[in-house]
């Protein structure tokens, strides 16, 4: 009964199993908080229009913008010494000395430029208040608990507002303003205790984003303003803030103009009843509304942030405040003006500023530490002074002014909706490792003046005396592709040793520079003032490579002992532009394969090598035959060359022997050999070949997936049938279904689309069996030792859930879906929350409402509930009937489990149902199968 | 210390034992995710039983590793690095690191060291081959026989 009870107010809440105590801590902190500042706002306001008058009202506002951008730069030092925990507890602790004050000399009849000052003095302590305690609850959440909790959050701080709203309503004369002005440093002491609490036994939730800007290290103004230059959904965020601020200010300025026009007349009566019936009405009219806010976002909010999305939700604020003063600027009377206060109190509390909450974290990680201070201190403020400015010259057009705000708040908005799915995955992008570019594509990303400042950092590289930083700066020079750099490139070169200069070689030898007429140049002088024999024996078979050394000079050099010589030689009679006459050259040539052949058959790794680079100078199907007896090479270093020479000269004639290539694929287990072959199947492309590739790309690395994908994509739309019947298929290895998945997106997005939910239905039944049998066969059976079927089921689990989020990704708009998996397996909390949201946001609704609860950072238990609450009949499943169930998966590693503790457990006709299996499975089983029954 | 550019990152990552044998493209991918910071002489950069999600290369200055009782484990200067074996033990820091004197770092996060070995295995072989060295030595210097 009582767990009954407990499930339904856990899930009232949004609360998880397990989570409850910690939550719970936090709804306390935050109504404590909330019922001290409600006081200490509603005393305030209330003292200061009874003592002051709402016309200073708009000086009182620019006052306190003023002071709070010194709170601004107080509240940026302090965040880079101290935590967001100690600023809260200074927060308080100054607040709860000040208060205390208060309390006493108010009750001496203080003059009223202290009413004046206190009210200054709250306003700035509400925004430092708020900023501290959501930034110290931002610590332990992450964007999904924000959008599941914090509006429970809030509404514990509007419960805070409404009994504190009551307290004041229903004894303030009873009790008087010393009393009342005495809980605030009260309530503010038990929040001290509440936080220091939460600091010690909740756990901080993990962000290893390096370049958080309150990550230590010396930051100015100025190092502000460009972060948020950089970013156009900050400035559009913190445009909105400030709106919405000027617009808080003087809706708040024309209701108080409003009720003093009812109310003071009473007040000034004999027949007046209280001397502070504008703060009991405020009171009352906040307390209501608190109420309402509490149902809000106890029930409403995050229901209402599934169903409509936060996209939607940012716009029904601006639309409220539209209606408001439309007939406000009419019409004035109570009704408007308590509507209004519904505005400020309920639908920007309740509505707007959870809508923020959740908004904040799509911002640039670099911001987002400090954008809720800049906007609490600054953007507000500065709001705060504007509005203050306009309504101290046209206090009579606060109405008007209040409708252009709503106006622009409302385009805002709109802004705001169509940027924030993409600004959640740019957010999330930053952590992506960028390892696709190569050097260019890192410099053609910046803009001149940074290409300017690159160069003169490689300029003094290249002054330096380290040597692997001179050829590293070299290589980044070359890769500029500029003629210009390339001289500059060539006067420092020139001056580096012979060693280096050997070096240098075969950097020129990769760049797109390498044939031009400077390098050439250099090159050649080399072979005349170089004192380093080694030096020139490279040096001429970079020119020999290139057709610049003539035939007559090399001749005696193909009986040379020297290697490297008589490789130049060869090349040189293979390729010398300067072969006086066809017969001479293929004379030349034929003297040349001759040379070849007799390298290859040396039992020497070098020499064959050096047979190897030569004809990959070679062209024709002869060279291609030769090179692939030596792709099956026992020498690594051999078996290297044979594909970099393949590489170089397969084409698309060549096609017959992409077989052999594929077999060699499936055996190698070197990268470089691997990618080698596939840029050699990437030239050959022959879409027949596209399977192949496909099955033996299971085993790839990141790297090599990637140029697979390049390659298969230039193939063309001929692949995509095929494409399409792997990522169908169950029974092949997921990463290979993945990677055809990938490359379908890519190339046809329409065709993925159109079979997406079909296969992700399948998938996501599997992946709820493999999940919740993982997580709860060994409970179930506790005297059998089930642990390998245990993590067989959710190793699986694991590779459905990957195959679904990059198919989901691939069929959709999000450009790096590795990304989003490795987050999703990652145990950055906060990552993993924005991969989910970039899912949200990307993918269709009824696939995302799906996997939803397979992938949340969600507790274990809950995971169980949905899958119970979905599924109840299979939850029946007993241990044979499970694996009954893998011994008909069409997975090779389902079909192994199962029969391996069938025959372990000794379970009746295991035997026999083995060898009908045997009958339909391929042979690698059969070995496994006779294993067992022998 | 002026702030490194892309590029200068690179050059100085190449001289780190871990990625010392990454061609230049990978080095400026790596390069891009390293945040540089400053501290001054006597600062803690973080302290025993903290949690940990970064490591730290030493682009000049130099580091002292200081056991619970203050005393000296290691110094750690110039292209080492340290800070990494709380990142694969999902345990909270085991020392204490002070500045000796002005020093500046590049720092990595768990998360991107992840990344970079699944996509350069090598940068994990050398990881391991610093950290057995540094196991010992840091051992010995505990526990002097």
């Amino acid at each position: 009964m009582i767990t009954n009870l407990r499930r339904v107010v856990r899930n009232a809440f949004g609360i998880y199993p397990g989570e409850s105590r910690n939550a719970f801590r936090f709804i306390r902190l935050a109504f404590i908080i909330a019922f001290a500042t409600s006081i200490a706002d509603t005393m305030s306001i209330g003292l200061f229009l009874e003592h002051v008058g709402a016309d200073k009202l708009p000086i009182t506002y620019a006052v306190s913008a003023f002071t709070m951008f010194v709170f601004f730069s107080l509240f940026l030092y302090f965040l880079r010494i101290f935590s967001s925990y100690k600023i809260l507890l200074n927060v308080m602790l100054i607040a709860t000395c000040c208060y205390a004050f208060f309390a006493f000399v108010i009750q001496a009849h203080p003059p009223n430029w202290l009413f004046l000052a206190l009210q200054i003095f709250t306003i700035g302590y509400i925004a430092s208040i708020t900023a501290s305690f959501w930034t110290f609850f931002d610590t332990y959440h992450d964007l999904q608990d924000a959008k599941r909790i914090y509006a429970v959050y809030n509404a514990a701080y509007f419960l805070g507002y409404v009994i504190s709203g009551i307290l004041i309503n229903l004894l303030i004369d009873k009790l008087g303003t010393f009393t009342l002005f005495a809980l605030i440093p009260a309530a503010l002491m038990l929040a001290i205790f509440e936080a220091r609490s939460i600091v010690n036994k909740v756990p901080v939730i993990e962000e290893d984003i390096t370049e958080s800007f309150l990550y230590s290290g010396k930051k100015s103004l100025f190092t502000i303003i460009k972060l948020f230059a950089t970013s156009p959904y900050a400035i559009v965020l913190v445009s909105m803030c400030f709106i919405v601020q000027t617009l808080r200010n003087s809706t708040e300025f024309s209701y108080m103009e409003t009720f003093q026009k009812i109310f003071v007349p009473h007040i000034s009566s004999p027949d007046a009843v209280s001397q502070n019936t504008i703060v009991e009405f405020l009171a009352k009219c906040k307390a209501y509304i608190a109420g309402g806010n509490i149902i809000i976002g106890m029930f409403f909010y995050r229901r209402m942030v599934r169903k409509i999305n936060l996209g939607n939700m940012i716009i029904l604020t601006p639309i409220y405040f539209l209606m408001v003063y439309f007939e406000w600027v009419t019409y004035d009377s109570l009704f408007v003006a308590i509507l209004a206060v519904v505005a400020i109190e309920g639908v920007l509390c309740s509505v707007s500023d959870n809508n923020y909450n959740l908004l904040i974290n799509a911002a640039p990680t670099k911001l987002r530490g400090i954008l809720r201070i800049t906007n609490d201190f600054f953007f507000e403020p500065t709001g705060m002074l504007f509005s203050s400015a306009f309504l101290m010259l046209f206090k009579s057009q606060s109405r008007w002014f209040g409708l252009c705000l709503a106006i622009i708040f409302l385009t805002i908005a709109l802004i705001l909706k169509n940027i924030y799915p993409k600004a959640i995955f740019i957010s999330l992008q930053q952590n992506a490792l960028h390892f696709e570019r190569k050097v260019f594509d890192w410099f053609s990303k910046l803009n001149k003046k940074e290409q300017k400042e690159i160069k003169q950092d490689i300029i003094e590289a290249l002054d330096s005396k380290d040597e692997e930083k001179q050829l590293m700066a070299i290589e980044s020079l070359l890769s500029f592709n500029d003629p210009y750099d390339l001289s500059k490139a060539i006067y420092y070169i020139n001056k580096f040793a012979d060693h280096k200069k050997i070096q240098i070689l075969s950097l020129l030898e990769k760049s797109p520079l390498s044939s031009d007429s400077k390098i050439i140049e250099m090159i050649d002088s080399w072979l005349d003032e170089a004192s380093s024999e080694d030096l020139i024996k490279h040096a001429n078979l970079y020119l020999a490579k290139k057709g610049f050394l003539h035939p007559q000079k090399v001749m005696n050099d193909l009986d040379s002992d020297d290697l490297y010589a008589r490789g130049s030689a060869i090349i040189t009679l293979k390729k010398s532009l300067a072969n006086s006459s066809l017969v001479n050259a293929a004379l030349n040539k034929t003297i040349a394969a001759k040379e070849t052949e007799l390298l290859l058959k040396f039992e020497d790794e070098d020499e064959i090598c050096m047979g190897l680079e030569i004809l990959s100078e070679d062209k024709g199907a002869g060279a291609i035959e030769t090179i692939l007896k030596f792709l099956m090479h026992s020498s690594l270093k051999i078996k290297k060359m044979a594909a970099k020479s393949l590489s170089m000269i397969a084409t698309k004639f060549d096609s017959r022997y992409a077989p052999k290539i594929i077999e060699e694929l499936n055996q190698s287990s070197d990268s470089e050999v691997r990618l080698h072959c596939l840029t050699a199947l990437g030239k050959m492309a022959d879409s027949t070949t596209v399977k192949e590739i496909i099955l033996a790309g299971s085993l790839f690395r990141p790297n090599e997936r990637r140029l697979t994908e390049t390659i298969i994509m230039q193939m063309g739309l001929k692949t995509v049938p095929i494409l399409l019947s792997i990522t169908k298929d169950v029974t092949l290895h997921e990463r290979s279904r993945i990677l055809a998945g990938k490359i379908l997106g890519k190339l046809s997005i329409a065709q993925l689309k159109a079979n997406l939910s079909d296969i992700i239905s399948e998938e996501i039944q599997r992946a709820y069996f493999y999940f919740y049998y993982g997580n709860t066969i060994q409970k179930n059976y506790p005297s059998l030792d089930l642990s390998l079927l245990q993590n067989g089921l959710v190793s699986n689990f694991q590779s459905v859930i990957d195959f679904i989020i990059h198919l989901v990704g691939a069929a959709g708009p999000i450009e790096d879906v590795d990304l989003i998996v490795r987050t999703l397996r990652g145990k950055n909390e906060k990552a993993h929350a924005h991969a989910i949201e970039t899912l949200e946001k990307n993918c269709d609704e009824k696939i995302f409402l799906e996997i939803a609860p397979l992938i949340e950072d969600t507790p274990k238990e809950h995971k169980l509930d949905v899958f119970l609450k979905i599924h109840e009949e299979k939850s029946k499943l007993s241990l044979e009937e499970i694996l009954n169930k893998l011994e008909s998966s069409p997975s090779f590693l389902d079909k192994i489990i199962a029969a391996h503790l069938k025959a372990k457990l000794h379970m009746p006709h295991w035997k026999q149902s083995l060898r009908e299996q045997i009958k339909t499975s391929d042979e690698s089983f059969h070995h496994f199968a006779y294993e067992l029954l022998e | 210390m002026k702030t490194l550019s892309l590029i200068e990152k690179a050059f100085f990552l190449k001289k780190i034992s871990l990625f010392n044998v990454l061609d230049l493209d990978l080095l400026i991918a790596i390069a891009e995710k390293m945040h540089q910071d400053e501290y001054p002489s006597n600062e803690k950069v973080f302290e025993k039983g903290q949690l940990a999600n970064r490591m730290y290369f030493i682009i000049d200055g130099e580091i002292d590793l200081l056991d619970e009782n203050n005393m000296p484990i290691a110094t750690c200067s110039k292209t080492d690095f340290f800070g990494e074996e709380s990142l694969f033990s999902d345990k909270p820091r085991s020392y204490n690191a002070v500045c000796k004197i002005d020093t500046a770092f590049l720092t990595l996060t768990k998360t991107n060291l992840m990344t970079i070995i699944s996509e350069c295995p090598t940068v994990a072989i050398a990881l391991l081959q610093c950290h057995c060295q540094n196991v010992t030595c840091r051992f010995q210097n505990e526990h002097p026989v």
